[in-house]
């Protein structure tokens, strides 16, 4: 399956599609605006664990890891349930931080909703259409 | 961790030949001298006709009673007596190693004229007693808390045995580190106040007296991660005193005619008298070696030159460099990445080592603002001092990670690795599994840790049975997960999707020692 025409035949009327076609692109030449995602839902998107936008440099996706990581590892903090949350993030990181397992992600995230599948494994969550906020309707 | 803890926690390098402790207090981090005044403590234990020596004592009195003074118990600790390494430490050592229960190497001394037997960990803990009421008659109180380190390439059963030397030791040891991360932590610290922004790489070079360890980490937002570590579990102070010593008994027959290797207390004092002059070769060019009585009545003299000290020991510093090269080429990374050298362990001292890794970084400045006998303690301490909750400390964190790949025997007894070597943790890991025979009622699950493509040439950590309905070979759906938490406990959990079924498994034991 070649990638690049599934990126050309994504609905543009799609937020999800429009969203990562944009991320997804070394240049986007239109303005991108960050979907509005409810606190309480599982990140949709492995960039988002990270605190991240699809376009981050690998050196802001380490940064971003080693700050969270401060934070959420279980030396430090006292939650129960650290230890998930640090192995979480760094599966996030581990996979973002190598080009090749990055570009198969975002091959794969954009395929998925491109055409309308989850883009991750059953079982982690399901994906629903963002909610719609004021920041997201100027992208409409 | 929850806030401050009441009582003060300690970082202890239980090193091969030399330990030393810290304690952060007032900010810092505080290397405690011993009641001789040494800010290192020989990692000795003697036993005599009426007490037991630790530290400078047991090493001072060494010549006289070279069959009850126990050193090296770090090369025993973990390990069992059939293997090559111990077979072969055996030979060079005056004290008697026997094979116990289990294959575990046990110590036979006389003590107050009864012949006692102690396990490795049990010798490494009275060292850990002395560095803790070392600390204490500083401190004023009691310890408790702890960070111990081991070198960076330590099996799983060699933490463990560490491990439960400190709980002998009425320690509560709250991680176990490797000590290139804890050298590094400890100049990540050092060089707080030259803030280096961004990225930051940094190799380890740990050359002690018995063990050999290279790290490469980097630092970003002030969190360690470990991306390669390499080493030799037999490289180190020892290796070059040996060089020497055996120099001089060649030296001694020509002279003599008398060959002294089968004598224990002249190659005692032979080779203390060497490593006094190794030290001395490190800032001038000639040494001499001066013993009355050596053997037989006959005085021994000579000089050493430090050209003919380092011909002697070339191929060991050639093979220091070489693990360096492979340790950055693990971490994918060229000399002109690295930002700093650091230089950790008495034997970095050397200038033939330091030249020889100044001419592999290009003429790089080398890093030897802490102590390197002290470098280590420096960052278990702050370890100790992260987790204890130390509120100037918060800046920094270790991403540890595993030293040896762990996985599981398949197909034909290959090793399928499910977490690799130098992977952080905190991490879990899933493998799906089947059957190769037809109605095949269990799999057994043996985890193995090492670096060989077969599971045999590696350590087996534990084994189970899963017991799954019969079915045709290659149907069943069996996930086997791999979780190991941040003080690198190994949880193995198998689970059937089609039955339901599950168990699981600690791999890694620790447990409250009776005693």
């Amino acid at each position: 399956m070649i990638s690049a025409p599934l990126r050309l035949s994504a609905p543009r009327a799609a937020v999800g599609g429009s969203f990562l076609l944009g991320a997804s692109k070394s240049k986007p030449s239109r303005i991108r605006c960050a979907a509005g995602v409810g606190r309480g839902a599982a990140a949709a998107t492995l960039y988002e664990v990270l605190g991240l936008r699809a376009g981050a440099t690998g050196r802001e996706i380490k940064a971003a890891y080693r700050r969270l990581a401060r934070e959420r590892h279980p030396d430090v903090a006292t939650a129960p349930g650290a230890a998930a949350e640090f192995v979480r993030l760094h599966d996030a990181y581990a996979t973002l931080s190598d080009p090749d397992s990055r570009a198969r992600y975002d091959r794969s995230a954009v395929a998925a909703v491109a055409v309308a599948q989850r883009p991750w494994r059953s079982g982690v969550g399901v994906y629903g259409r963002p909610l719609r906020t004021w920041e997201t309707d100027q992208c409409w | 961790m929850a806030g401050k803890r009441r009582h003060p926690a300690i970082g202890i390098d239980l090193g091969t030949t030399y330990s030393c402790i810290g304690v952060w207090q007032n900010d810092r981090v505080e290397i405690i001298a011993n009641d001789q005044g040494n800010r290192t403590t020989p990692s000795y234990v003697a036993f005599t006709g009426s007490r037991r020596l630790i530290g400078d004592a047991a090493k001072n009195q060494a010549e006289m009673n070279p069959s009850n003074t126990i050193f090296d118990s770090k090369r025993l600790i973990g390990r069992r007596f059939s293997d090559a390494s111990v077979q072969s430490d055996i030979k060079h050592w005056p004290f008697k190693v026997i094979s116990g229960p289990d294959d575990k190497p046990l110590i036979v001394v006389q003590y107050r004229g009864v012949e006692h037997q102690f396990a490795a960990e049990e010798i490494s803990s009275m060292v850990l007693v002395k560095m803790r009421e070392t600390a204490e008659a500083y401190l004023g109180t009691t310890i408790r808390d702890a960070v111990v380190t081991v070198p960076a390439c330590s099996t799983d059963l060699q933490r463990q045995a560490t491990w439960n030397a400190g709980v002998l030791a009425s320690l509560n040891v709250m991680r176990i580190i490797p000590e290139p991360t804890a050298a590094a932590l400890a100049y990540g610290l050092d060089r707080k106040s030259a803030q280096v922004q961004g990225l930051y790489n940094v190799l380890v070079f740990d050359l002690g007296g018995g063990t050999f360890d290279v790290s490469v980490l980097d630092k970003v937002e002030g969190v360690f991660e470990v991306l390669a570590t390499a080493g030799a579990a037999h490289l180190g102070g020892e290796d070059f005193d040996n060089r020497m010593v055996n120099h001089f008994v060649q030296e001694f027959k020509r002279k003599t005619k008398e060959d002294i290797s089968g004598n224990p207390r002249a190659l005692r004092r032979l080779r203390t008298a060497c490593e006094r002059a190794k030290r001395t070769l490190s800032s001038t060019l000639e040494a001499t070696i001066e013993i009355d009585c050596l053997y037989e009545d006959i005085n021994f003299y000579s000089t050493i030159t430090r050209a003919r000290f380092e011909e002697l020991n070339m191929d060991l510093f050639r093979k220091c460099i070489d693990i360096v090269e492979d340790c950055l080429s693990d971490a994918k990374m060229d000399v002109g990445s690295v930002h700093d050298v650091v230089l950790v362990g008495g034997s970095s001292r050397i200038p033939k080592v330091q030249q020889f890794l100044q001419e592999l970084f290009n003429g790089k400045k080398l890093f030897k603002s802490i102590n390197p006998d002290e470098a280590v303690a420096y960052g278990a301490t702050i370890q100790a001092a992260i987790m204890s909750g130390e509120d100037e400390i918060q800046d920094y964190l270790m991403n540890d990670a595993t030293p040896l790949s762990l996985g599981l025997a398949t197909d034909g007894g290959v090793m399928t690795v499910l977490i690799p070597k130098n992977a952080t943790i905190p991490t879990r890991k899933e493998v799906v599994l089947s059957t190769d025979s037809d109605n095949q009622p269990c799999i057994r699950i043996q985890v193995y840790e090492g670096e060989g493509a077969m599971a045999r040439d590696n350590n087996l950590l534990g084994e189970f049975e899963f017991s799954i309905p019969p079915a045709p070979k290659g149907v069943p759906q069996i996930t086997i997960t791999f979780h190991i938490d941040a003080d690198c406990i190994l949880d193995v959990a198998a689970e059937d999707k089609t039955t339901g079924e599950k168990m699981r498994k600690t791999i890694t034991k620790r447990f409250r020692l009776k005693h």
